[in-house]
C-alpha cells in the first residue's frame, strides 16, 4: 500500500525522479511532484517510528556513504530513549571521496527529497534535530540547502509540530571548512563539535555516544534521501531492484575518457559495461578501458579484463577483488601511467591524513615519497616491495581506515600493474613521460571530443 | 561494593573493578604493556597505537570469543568479564614493531645529542621490541627544532611523536589551555598559544611527561647524562602539600629534582618551585663545626665540649623551668619526636612550640599550592612539640618571655626565627638580649647564628632521612641523598646525644624505625611510602619516567 | 585542595580561562552587525553546554569578513564565543580552506586528484603558472591572483575544473581559463558585495584588512620532503 505520491519519471529513477536540467530544487516543484506527500501520510498515522524503522531494516538499504553498513540495523543501534541525552541525526554531506560527486547532485537539485528524508528518518529514529554537515568547498550546495531548509520551515515541512502531528523537526545547515576526514563518521562529530576532525577509537560508536556525547545516527546523503521511496513504497518495494544483499537503486558518479561522465541512477547490480556503453555512451573515441577504479578511490583498482565482468553491487564487487565503495567510478583509459595515477592518489592521501595516530600520519607520507621516486626515476629494485610492504603495515593498525583507505589502492595497483612499476625502475623514468594523456586535446586548443551537453555536468 | 570483572590476560586471570581499562588490569599482573600516549594521571587518547594487544570479547549468545574487529588499543579497552587478551602474539608483535618503524621514520637520530636519552621511552622500546635497521631512503620531514614554551620549556618538533600527552596536561590538569597541536598529518607540531608566556607554575610538568626529548627544561638541558645521575626518593619542602620527588644528584651536588607518584597527594605533578628548590642549597653559609662564644669570642671546642655544655645548661633546667623550645618546620617527624620528647617531656619544658621557617611565597592554588611555604608543620605538631599542659607557652608567648628576661636557656631549630620580627635582625637581637643562653642547632646560617651562644651544625633536608606530615595529613618520607661530612651532624642522631648529655638515660627512640614505631605512623601510608614501587635495585641506574612513575 | 582529589577532569570555566589569556581580544577587530545578529542565531542551534561548536561557523564568518584568519581574527572568535584560543588556533590551521595568511583576490584552485589528472588538470596548471608567471602555492605580485593545487572538488564528471573564490568552473579548456582569468583581473568588484555569511568560510579573497603582524603560525619551519614548506 503506496505512503504519499511519487512521481515516476523513469522505471528506478528513486531519487533523479525529475527532470534533469530543469529548475527542480524550489519548494514548489517538489511540492508539484508529490513532494512531503509520503512525510505528511507517515507524520499522520501511516507508520509508527518503529514499524517505519522496520520498513527500512526491511529494505537492505546499505549506508551509500562507502561504508555499505545496513542503515536499518545501525538505527537499531540506538539505546533506549533519554531524554536528558536527545538523540540526533548528523547528515554526512562531507563527499570528498575522489571521483564521487553524487551527493553534490542530490543537494543542488533535489534538496527537498533530503529534506523530507530528515524528516522521516528522525521520525523513524525519535530525533528531534539534524544537522546536514556539507562540505566547504561546496557553495553552491550550502546555499540550495540553506534556502531549502528556509523554504521548509516557512511552509511547515520543518518545526514544531509537523502537520499538527506533535512531531518536531529541526534542520541545522552546518559547513565543513576543508577536510576528507570529516568525512568519517567519527571525524565528522568532532568537526560538528568545533574540534579538529579527528575521528574517534569506535566503540562507544556514535549511536551510542556520538555528538555532544548524545545518540547518533549518522547517515550518508544519498541513504537518508532514500529512505522517502523506503517509506512510500515499503521495504519490500525498495527490493524490486537488485540482489538479496544489495537492495535498492544507487548513484553513481562517472568520471574519467567516457562519453557521457555524470551521476545516474541505476538499479544495484546493474553490470558495469552497460553502465559504462549505455548510459555513459561508452570510452571517448580511440580510448581503451585500461583500468577501473568502481567505488571511490579507496577501493582496489582493478584491470579492463575484470570491469567488464563486474555488476554494481557489494558481492560482485568483493568477488572481484574490490569494494561498491561510494560509487565513484573512474574510468582509466590507455595510455594512462599507472605509476602517476598511483602517486596522485597518495599525495591526496598524505595531504588529508589527520595526523593523529602513527602508522597514518607518517606512513602516508613515506609512501607517497617512495611512490614519487618510482614515478621520478629515482627508485631501485627494493622500492616497489617496500611500497607494497609499508602500505601493508599500515592496515588495520589505526584509528578511522584512512590509513587503509590509502593502503589499498598502493597494494591494488602494485599487483594489478606490477610490471608498470617495474619498468619505472628498470628504465630510470616515467615510460609515459610523467604526464596523463590529452584525452581531452587541451593542448591541441579545445576538446574535439567534448563531452556531450557540456553546459549540464550531470545529464543522464 | 563496585562491581567487578575478571578477565584472563596471557593465561593469568586477574580480577579488576568494572571500567578499569586492559592496560591497568595488565599492570595490576605486573605485565608492562608498551605504550606512549598512555599516562595514567591525563585522560586517554589512544593515538599511538603502541598499546595495541589481541582482545577477544566473550559473546555470551554465540558462546565463545570474537575477536575485535580492528586490534583494540588496550588504554582505552574496558576489560570485560570472560574477556581473552594476548599481549605477545604474532599479531601484537608485527604491529609493535611497525608502530616503531613508523615512529621512527621521522625522528631525527639526536641520542648522541639528546637529554633523554637513557630515559626516552623511544630508545628503551627500540631496544626491548625492534632494533630493526632503518628502510628508510628518503627525506625525513623537517620541523622545527629550537621553539621556546616561554622561559623553562624548548620544544623539538621533530623529535615529537605527536603523543598530546603535553596539550592534554594543559587542557585537563593545569586548564590553562596553553599547548594544542597545529595542523594536519606529517605537518602537525605542538605550539604554544600566542596569549600565553606559559609561565605558570606547572610547565615543567610536559616535559617530565613527554615520553621522548621534544620537550626539554631549560633548567637541565646538556647538563649531565642521565645514567651518571644516582636516585634517591625525597620530598619537596616548598610548602605544606609536600609532593612526592626523586633528587638526581651525583652524591655530592643536585642536578635535578623531579616527582614521583602520590596518588593521594601530588598525582604525578610538582610545581616549578619545587623544582627549583634545590639550588637553595648551593652557595649557602653552612656552619661546618660547633661553635661556642665565650665572652663574644667563637670558639672550636668540637662536639664533646659542645655536647656536655649544651647538656649541661639543660639539666639544670628541668628543675628551674626558665627554659624554652623551639622547633624547625623542616625538622622530620622522627626529630620532632626526640626534641618533643627530650624538651616537652623530660625536662617539663612549657614553653615548647614550632616557628615559621619560611615566610613568604606563591599564594595558594587549586592545583598544588599551599599558602604556608613550610613542609611540617602540622607533623611536628601532631609528633609531640606542642605548648606544655600546664603552664604551657606558645611561639608568641615564648617570644614574650623571651624580651621580658624570663627565659634563661633557649633552644632554637633550624634558621628563620627573624621572620617572626618580620626580617629585623635588630629587634631580635633587642628581644633575645635577655636570654641566658641561646642555642642554635641549623644547617645554615642566619641572623640568630653571630647572637647564639652555641651553633650546632646539622644537616639539610637532602642530607637525612626522615618523615614528613603534609597539610592533610598525609605521610612522606624523603631519604638521604648527599653524602656529607660528620662534623655536619644528622638532626636525629644530635638530639639523640643532646637527650644523654641531657642526664636522660635513654633518648625515647633510638632509631628512625623505632621513632616510627613510637610515632605508631599510619601503617597503610608507611607501607604505601616504604615498600612500594619507589625503592631501587642498588645496581639500577638507569630509569624511566611516567612524569612521576617510575618504572623498571 | 582535598585529599583524594582527582587533579584534572570535570568541565572548565571557558569564560575565565578565555578571559585569562585572551587580555586584548577586539585589537581593532569587531563583528559586523549582522554577524552579530547570526552569531547569536547559532547560539539556539546547538546545546547551552557545547559551544564550542560555534568554533567553526564563527571563524567561517570571521573569514568571510576579514579575508583570512590572522591570530588577531583568531583571538578575536575565541574571545567572542568564548574558548581558549589555542581551540580556534588548532582549527584554523587544521582545516585547508581557512587561510592562515592573506591570498590573492582571485583564489585559483585547480583540482589535481585522480579524476581531474586524468582529464589534464595538470595541463591547466601548467598552462596558468605559465600565464602568470606563479608557481603553484604562490600569488601573483600584483596580488590578483593565487593559484593551487586543490584536492577533489566534486566535479569529477566535468573535468578538468577549478574553483575561484565561491565558484566552480567546469569543463575548461585553455581557452576558457584564459578567457576566465582575463575577465577576472578585470572586474573592478569583488564578487559579492555583501559577504555570504551562512555560506561557509569560502575560500575567497583577503579584503579589509591588511596583512598586519604575523601570519597564523601553522608550524612555520615546517618541510616536507617533496612539498617544500608548509
Amino acid at each position: 500500500m503506496a505512503v504519499g505520491t511519487y512521481p515516476v519519471v523513469g522505471e528506478h529513477l528513486t531519487i533523479l525522479n525529475y527532470e534533469r536540467g530543469s529548475e527542480s530544487w524550489p519548494l514548489a516543484s517538489y511540492e508539484s511532484r508529490g513532494g512531503y506527500s509520503v512525510a505528511k501520510a507517515t507524520l499522520g498515522g501511516s507508520y509508527q517510528p518503529d514499524d517505519l524503522l522496520g520498513e527500512v531494516k526491511a529494505s537492505g538499504l546499505r549506508g551509500r556513504g562507502g561504508a555499505g553498513f545496513p542503515t536499518g540495523l545501525k538505527w537499531s543501534f540506538l539505546p533506549p530513549v533519554d531524554d536528558s541525552k536527545p538523540r540526533q541525526l548528523v547528515v554526512n554531506a562531507d563527499e570528498s571521496e575522489p571521483g564521487t560527486f553524487k551527493d553534490r547532485v542530490i543537494m543542488e537539485e533535489n534538496p527537498h527529497m533530503l529534506l523530507e528524508g530528515c524528516v522521516l528518518s528522525c521520525y523513524a529514529i525519535r530525533s528531534e534535530s539534524t544537522y546536514i554537515y556539507i562540505r566547504g568547498e561546496y557553495v553552491p550546495a550550502i546555499k540550495r540547502m540553506t534556502a531549502a531548509v528556509e523554504e521548509a520551515y516557512a511552509a511547515g515541512h520543518l518545526g514544531e509540530n509537523i502537520y499538527g502531528s506533535g512531531f518536531n523537526c529541526h534542520v541545522t545547515v552546518h559547513s565543513g571548512a576543508g577536510a576528507y576526514i570529516c568525512g568519517e563518521e567519527t571525524g565528522l562529530i568532532e568537526s560538528l563539535e568545533g574540534k579538529k576532525g579527528q575521528p574517534r577509537i569506535k566503540p562507544p560508536f556514535p549511536a551510542v555516544e556520538g555528538v555532544f556525547r548524545y545518540p547518533t545516527i549518522v547517515n550518508n546523503v544519498e541513504s537518508i534521501t532514500a529512505v522517502v521511496y523506503i517509506a512510500h513504497a515499503g521495504g519490500q518495494g525498495y527490493r524490486a531492484w537488485g540482489t538479496e544483499k544489495s537492495a535498492g537503486t544507487k548513484l553513481y558518479s562517472v568520471s574519467g575518457p567516457v562519453k557521457r561522465p555524470g551521476v545516474y541512477e541505476v538499479p544495484m547490480a546493474y553490470p558495469f559495461k552497460d553502465l559504462l556503453n549505455n548510459e555513459c555512451g561508452g570510452m571517448l573515441d580511440g580510448v581503451a578501458l585500461k583500468a577501473l577504479i568502481v567505488g571511490g578511490s579507496s577501493v582496489p583498482v582493478v584491470n579492463a579484463e575484470t570491469a567488464l565482468k563486474i555488476n554494481m553491487d557489494y558481492e560482485s564487487c568483493e568477488e572481484h577483488g574490490t569494494l561498491l565503495g561510494s560509487g565513484g567510478v573512474i574510468v582509466i583509459g590507455e595510455g594512462t601511467c599507472m605509476v602517476r595515477s598511483l602517486m596522485v592518489l597518495l599525495r591526496f592521501y598524505h595531504h588529508e591524513s589527520c595526523g593523529q595516530c602513527t602508522p597514518c600520519r607518517e606512513g602516508t607520507g613515506w609512501i607517497e615519497r617512495i611512490c614519487s621516486r618510482i614515478e621520478n626515476g629515482h627508485a631501485s629494485d627494493g622500492d616497489i616491495d617496500e611500497l607494497y610492504r609499508i602500505a601493508d603495515s599500515m592496515e588495520l593498525r589505526t584509528i578511522c581506515t584512512l590509513a587503509d583507505a590509502a593502503a589499498w589502492p598502493t597494494k591494488s595497483f602494485i599487483e594489478v600493474f606490477r610490471d608498470e612499476f617495474e619498468e619505472h625502475v628498470k628504465q630510470g623514468k616515467c615510460p609515459h613521460g610523467n604526464t596523463f594523456p590529452d584525452h581531452l586535446n587541451l593542448r591541441g586548443g579545445g576538446a574535439p571530443q567534448r563531452r556531450e551537453d557540456p553546459e549540464h555536468a550531470f545529464i543522464a | 561494593m563496585s562491581e567487578e570483572v575478571t578477565l584472563t590476560i596471557d593465561g593469568t586471570e586477574v580480577t579488576v573493578p568494572k571500567g578499569t581499562k586492559v592496560i591497568d588490569a595488565a599492570k595490576k599482573l605486573g605485565k608492562r604493556i608498551p605504550h606512549f600516549c598512555y599516562h595514567p594521571g591525563l585522560p586517554v587518547d589512544g593515538n599511538c597505537r603502541m598499546c595495541i594487544a589481541d582482545v577477544r570479547t566473550w559473546n555470551a549468545r554465540a558462546e565463545k570469543h570474537f575477536p575485535a574487529r580492528r586490534p583494540a588499543v588496550t588504554c582505552w579497552t574496558d576489560a570485560e568479564e570472560n574477556m581473552q587478551v594476548f599481549t605477545e602474539t604474532d599479531m601484537v608483535l608485527k604491529a609493535r614493531a611497525s608502530v616503531m618503524e613508523f615512529l621512527l621514520v621521522n625522528h631525527p637520530i639526536d641520542c648522541p645529542i639528546c637529554d633523554k636519552a637513557g630515559e626516552c621511552m623511544l630508545q628503551d622500546y627500540y631496544m626491548r621490541h625492534d632494533r630493526k635497521r632503518s628502510e628508510l631512503r628518503d627525506e625525513k620531514v623537517h620541523k622545527p627544532r629550537l621553539v621556546p614554551f616561554g622561559e623553562r620549556i624548548v620544544y623539538n618538533g621533530e623529535r615529537c611523536i605527536l603523543c598530546s600527552r603535553c596539550t592534554r596536561f594543559t587542557s585537563h590538569v593545569t586548564k590553562t589551555f596553553d599547548l594544542g597541536i597545529v595542523n594536519r598529518g606529517d605537518r602537525a607540531i605542538v605550539e604554544l598559544t600566542k596569549t600565553s608566556k606559559f609561565d605558570h607554575a606547572y610547565t615543567d610538568n610536559v616535559a617530565d611527561v613527554c615520553p621522548v626529548g621534544a620537550l626539554t627544561k631549560t633548567d637541565f638541558r646538556f647538563k649531565k647524562r642521565v645514567w651518571y645521575l644516582k636516585h634517591t626518593e625525597s620530598v619537596c619542602g616548598g610548602c605544606s602539600r609536600n609532593c612526592n620527588t626523586v633528587v638526581d644528584h651525583d652524591g655530592q651536588d643536585i642536578i635535578r629534582v623531579m616527582p614521583r607518584e602520590r596518588a593521594a597527594i601530588n598525582q604525578h605533578w610538582m610545581c616549578n618551585e619545587g623544582r627549583d628548590l634545590y639550588k637553595t642549597l648551593q652557595n649557602v653559609d653552612r656552619p661546618a663545626a660547633p661553635v661556642v662564644r665565650v665572652d663574644g669570642e667563637a670558639t672550636d671546642p668540637g662536639w664533646k665540649a659542645a655536647l656536655a655544655l649544651v647538656g649541661e645548661k639543660l639539666a639544670e633546667q628541668k628543675k628551674a623551668g626558665r627554659m624554652a623550645g623551639i622547633a624547625s618546620t623542616w625538622m622530620s617527624n622522627e626529630e620532632a619526636l626526640l626534641f618533643g620528647d627530650l624538651l616537652g617531656k623530660k625536662l617539663k619544658c612549657g614553653r615548647l612550640d614550632v616557628k615559621t621557617d619560611v615566610a613568604d611565597g606563591y599564594p595558594a592554588d587549586d592545583l598544588l599550592h599551599t599558602d604556608d611555604h613550610n613542609p611540617n608543620r602540622r607533623g611536628v605538631a601532631e609528633s609531640g612539640v606542642v605548648p606544655g599542659k600546664k603552664e604551657g607557652r606558645d611561639l608568641a608567648g615564648i617570644l614574650e618571655d623571651c624580651a621580658a628576661g624570663e627565659v634563661d636557656v633557649l633552644v632554637v631549630w633550624g634558621p628563620g626565627l627573624v621572620n617572626h620580627w618580620g626580617g629585623d635582625a635588630a629587634a631580635m637581637g633587642e628581644a633575645l638580649a635577655n636570654v641566658g643562653f641561646v642555642v642554635q642547632a641549623t644547617w645554615k646560617h642566619d641572623e640568630l647564628s653571630p647572637l647564639a651562644h652555641v651553633v650546632l651544625p646539622t644537616r639539610s633536608w637532602a642530607e637525612k632521612s626522615g618523615t614528613w606530615t603534609n597539610v592533610d595529613g598525609h605521610q612522606s618520607q624523603f631519604r638521604k641523598a648527599l653524602r656529607i661530612d660528620r662534623r655536619v651532624r644528622d638532626d636525629f642522631e644530635l638530639l639523640a646525644q643532646l637527650t644523654v648529655a641531657s642526664g636522660i638515660k635513654k633518648p625515647v627512640a633510638d632509631s628512625l624505625k623505632a621513632a616510627r614505631k613510637k610515632l605508631k605512623a599510619d601503617a597503610e601510608e608507611a607501607a604505601e611510602v616504604l615498600d612500594g614501587d619507589f625503592s631501587f635495585p642498588k645496581n639500577q641506574t638507569m630509569y624511566r619516567h611516567h612524569g612521576g612513575v617510575l618504572e623498571v | 585542595m582535598s585529599t583524594h582529589q582527582e587533579i584534572g577532569g570535570g568541565d572548565v570555566d571557558r569564560e575565565a580561562a578565555t578571559l585569562q589569556y585572551n587580555p586584548d581580544p577586539h585589537d581593532g577587530i569587531e563583528f559586523s552587525d549582522a554577524a552579530k545578529q547570526r552569531l547569536e542565531w547559532l547560539r539556539t542551534r546547538y546545546p547551552k553546554d557545547h559551544q564550542r561548536a560555534l568554533i567553526l561557523p564563527v571563524l567561517s564568518m570571521a573569514q568571510r569578513e576579514f579575508g583570512w584568519c590572522s591570530p588577531k581574527v583568531v583571538q578575536y572568535v575565541a574571545s567572542v564565543i568564548p574558548v581558549p584560543v589555542i581551540q580556534v588556533e588548532e582549527v584554523a590551521t587544521f582545516y585547508t580552506m581557512y587561510n592562515k595568511k592573506p591570498i590573492g583576490r582571485w583564489h585559483l584552485q585547480v583540482c589535481h586528484n585522480l579524476s581531474c589528472s586524468l582529464m589534464g588538470a595538470e595541463i591547466v596548471l601548467e598552462h596558468i603558472e605559465t600565464k602568470l608567471d606563479i608557481h603553484r602555492g604562490e600569488t601573483t605580485s600584483d596580488g590578483q591572483f593565487t593559484l593551487m593545487g586543490a584536492e577533489c572538488l566534486g566535479s569529477c564528471g566535468t573535468a578538468p575544473m577549478m574553483q575561484v573564490n565561491d565558484h566552480y568552473h567546469e569543463n575548461l579548456t585553455l581557452q576558457d581559463v584564459d578567457d576566465l582569468i582575463d575577465k577576472l583581473r578585470a572586474e573592478p568588484d569583488l564578487e559579492s558585495d555583501a559577504p555570504n555569511l551562512a555560506f561557509g568560510c569560502g575560500s575567497g579573497p583577503s579584503r579589509a584588512l591588511p596583512q598586519d603582524g604575523p601570519v597564523l603560525t601553522s608550524g612555520q619551519g615546517v618541510v616536507v620532503p617533496g612539498h617544500g614548506a608548509h
